[in-house]
């Protein structure tokens, strides 16, 4: 069991929310963070799931797991045999969820066409094929989508969401209303008259500027966008209500307190920058950032200085100390000068990180995961984690 | 800097002689900090050289020193006279491109604005990819006076799972699309696919997950949409001078006061970390050596601040000083002896510290 003792600010957010949401840039370890944040949960009795959106198969890489058709419904828990070989004894259970994009599709829409005729006829639409396959863009829906299914489904305590790189993480939030307005009754009725009546002069009522702008994109694209786009539409119509209504749930529930969000980051320059705007950028959708990682900080290696900055009578001392195959001055020299490397690190990223905390309410907290070299690959990679994370280990 | 002849390192000189050169990575491995570097680096070659970005943050322009600007703005910047930086995006692409079609401003505005074309736009993602590449494309085929108005573009693409759309956006929509978009993307295709113009290279860091991403975009890219290829830059080399295990079975002897001991521990344990780094990502990095890319190292920077001087320091790595091997390339490739096979070994990988 989870050392109570010591209660970290991670763990107490882990242990009183429904949804946990990492968001940060590119590459600062979070789809990590986020397997690790979620095999804590499975560790402290709760039945997790962890949602990773990145194309990317990252999170199958970290937990073994092999890319699938997320089909959700058929998703199993982690088998106990996958912890014990770790030496980990969850008393929950994790099951770790991939979506991918193309397969997403197809699978909402295999859940809720309601006749198979409906079903191929969307599949054979190039405008969804292009949707779904070509086009970028489109992922956030499918998150969306999984997240309403798992929520719906009732069988998870907690849910730790991995999102895409921030600009998307913040389009993956803003999805719900994007949808929304996307699927707008007018919109649609806008759509949908062109097959209907066949003929221009279905717009007649519309003003002769939009007229205009659809005609130069016919002849620009010959899509025939418009009835491409209409088709579309049409046969999409049934389901709309019901990916409307389950987004609009999904995006009430992050917005509630029953989702904390947690900023992944590291503390190089610009990805700081970056999480700087994220955190504006959350602020202005109204929601609260609960607590800041930074994975990747060098502090360790501030734990003693030299008295003298001099590196020569450094390395002179260090030479004589020095006991063994790499007792010479070529390696003192080297020691000397990457020790001197990594202090300078260290300190110009704690004083950003310091700058950073400063922008942030003081009641968030700033956990500091240091620099490992063996990335965390398996599930005992995850939980060392822990003793940083959530300042305890099982 | 000083005007020291230095010349590229041998894969750069090949990719040098393109006009098109793209950068695809993972996000996080520093794919910004490298096209900049090589636009830099072509540069000072004396190519006049265009660095495109194709995101509206314009970090890669702050990488060169240009300061941000409120406007959005579709005009290359000059950072030196033979550099100039673009920061764009699909949104500012999308209008331009309208413009060319609706030269009258004000009704431009107007559709810009209305709710048809907003919903248009949010229901054809791709159309914003396939014009930002649409905006490459133009760039490349501007003249002066019969001449090629840019010797050399360099183009930083989005994070490896959106940057492939955008590669995958001309042939897919020659495919998908008729008409005007359906001509001119096949023209645009024609461009990308073409060996004597265009090299797509990747960005990695020797890191677990970035190599693995970089295998499955090389496969994608040769497999499937059968891009021509440059090389493949590995950023953020960790460079010990010898085995973990050496510096493992180093001991300290003799008198020290408790401080120094403390000092001096934890000053072993610093450089034991470093070479297991070092040893780790001659590991990781076995499976890229199998790739048919050159491999172009580059060192871990010390200095971590968003300027000039990173790509100063980093274009170091991408050339060597002219007149024959400089010392510290001797003595850098003396003291790695262990040090992952690069293709091209005999280039510079001097350590930019201090």
């Amino acid at each position: 069991m989870p050392n109570q003792k010591s209660k970290s600010a991670l763990s107490s957010l882990l242990d009183t929310h429904r949804v946990v949401v990492c968001v940060g840039s590119g590459g600062v370890g979070k789809t990590t963070t986020a397997a690790s944040l979620a095999l804590w949960g499975a560790l402290s009795g709760r039945r997790t799931a962890v949602v990773t959106i990145d194309p990317a198969k990252r999170l199958a890489d970290c937990l073994g797991i092999s890319p699938h058709a997320p089909d959700v419904n058929l998703e199993k828990p982690l088998p106990p045999e996958l912890f014990a070989r770790s030496g980990l004894h969850p008393t929950g259970t994790l099951t770790a969820l991939l979506v991918d994009q193309q397969t997403a599709w197809d699978a909402a829409i295999r859940r809720y066409a309601p006749t198979p005729e409906i079903r191929e006829q969307i599949f054979a639409n190039r405008f969804y094929q292009g949707l779904s396959r070509t086009f970028s863009g489109s992922h956030e829906y499918m998150a969306m989508d999984t997240l309403a299914l798992l929520i719906q489904q009732g069988v998870y305590d907690l849910i730790v969401v991995d999102t895409p790189p921030t600009r998307q993480a913040l389009d993956f939030l803003a999805a719900p209303q994007r949808l929304q307005r996307f699927l707008d009754s007018r919109a649609r009725a806008w759509f949908t008259r062109a097959t209907t009546a066949k003929s221009w002069s279905a717009f007649s009522a519309l003003n002769r500027t939009t007229t205009f702008l659809i005609r130069k994109i016919e002849e620009a694209t010959g899509i025939s966008a418009l009835r491409e786009i209409s088709e579309f539409f049409t046969t999409m119509q049934v389901m709309f209500d019901d990916f409307g209504e389950r987004f609009q749930r999904v995006s009430q529930l992050l917005m509630s307190e029953e989702t904390a969000f947690v900023l992944v980051t590291s503390p190089a320059s610009d990805v700081l920058a970056e999480a700087q705007e994220f955190h504006q950028g959350l602020i202005q959708m109204g929601v609260s950032l609960k607590a800041v990682v930074a994975n990747r900080v060098h502090d360790e290696w501030l734990a003693a200085s030299p008295r003298s900055s001099d590196p020569a009578r450094l390395t002179e001392r260090l030479t004589n100390a020095l006991q063994g195959p790499a007792a010479d001055r070529r390696h003192a020299e080297w020691l000397v000068k990457n020790f001197l490397s990594y202090q300078h690190i260290a300190r110009e990223e704690g004083a950003r990180l310091t700058q950073f905390a400063e922008t942030l309410p003081t009641e968030t907290p700033v956990v500091r995961v240091p620099a490992l070299p063996a990335f965390p690959a398996d599930l005992a990679g995850l939980a060392a984690l822990h003793r940083y994370l959530v300042g305890s280990s099982q | 800097m000083p005007s020291v002849a230095r010349t590229l390192n041998p894969a750069l000189a090949a990719l040098a002689k393109k006009r098109l050169l793209f950068f695809a990575g993972k996000g996080g491995v520093g794919k910004t900090t490298v096209a900049a570097t090589v636009a830099f680096t072509l540069a000072q070659q004396g190519k006049k050289t265009l660095l495109i970005e194709l995101d509206d943050s314009a970090r890669a322009a702050r990488f060169l020193g240009v300061a941000p600007t409120d406007q959005p703005t579709n005009d290359a910047r000059p950072v030196s006279p033979s550099l100039f930086v673009l920061s764009t995006s699909g949104q500012i692409a999308l209008e331009e491109y309208l413009q060319l079609i609706i030269p009258f401003k004000p009704l431009l505005r107007t559709i810009v604005e209305s709710r048809a074309y907003q919903y248009f736009v949010a229901a054809a993602p791709g159309l914003k990819e396939l014009l930002t590449i649409g905006k490459v494309w133009y760039e490349e085929r501007k003249r002066e006076a019969e001449q090629p108005l840019w010797d050399i573009i360099v183009i930083d693409l989005p994070a490896t799972g959106h940057s492939l759309q955008y590669l995958r956006m001309p042939r897919a929509a020659h495919e998908t699309f008729g008409g005007i978009i359906s001509r001119e993307a096949e023209r645009i295709a024609a461009v990308l696919h073409d060996p004597e113009k265009t090299a797509v290279n990747l960005v990695t860091t020797p890191d677990e997950l970035p190599v693995s991403e970089t295998q499955d975009a090389y496969r994608q890219l040769t497999e499937e949409l059968r891009l021509p290829m440059g090389a493949l830059f590995i950023n953020r080399m960790h460079l010990a001078p010898c085995p973990a295990d050496v510096l493992r079975s180093t001991t300290l002897h003799g008198p020290l006061s408790p401080k120094e001991r403390q000092l001096f521990e934890l000053l072993l344990r610093c450089g034991h970390t470093e070479a297991l780094e070092t040893d780790i990502q001659t590991a990781r990095l076995q499976p890229l050596q199998a790739l048919s890319l050159p491999l172009i190292p580059i060192p871990f920077a010390v200095a971590d601040t968003a300027d000039k001087t990173i790509v100063e320091q980093l274009s170091l790595a991408l050339t060597t000083v002219a007149a024959g091997p400089s010392p510290r390339t001797k003595k850098s490739a003396r003291q790695r002896p262990h040090a992952p096979r690069a293709s091209h070994a005999e280039t510079s990988h001097a350590q930019p510290e201090e």
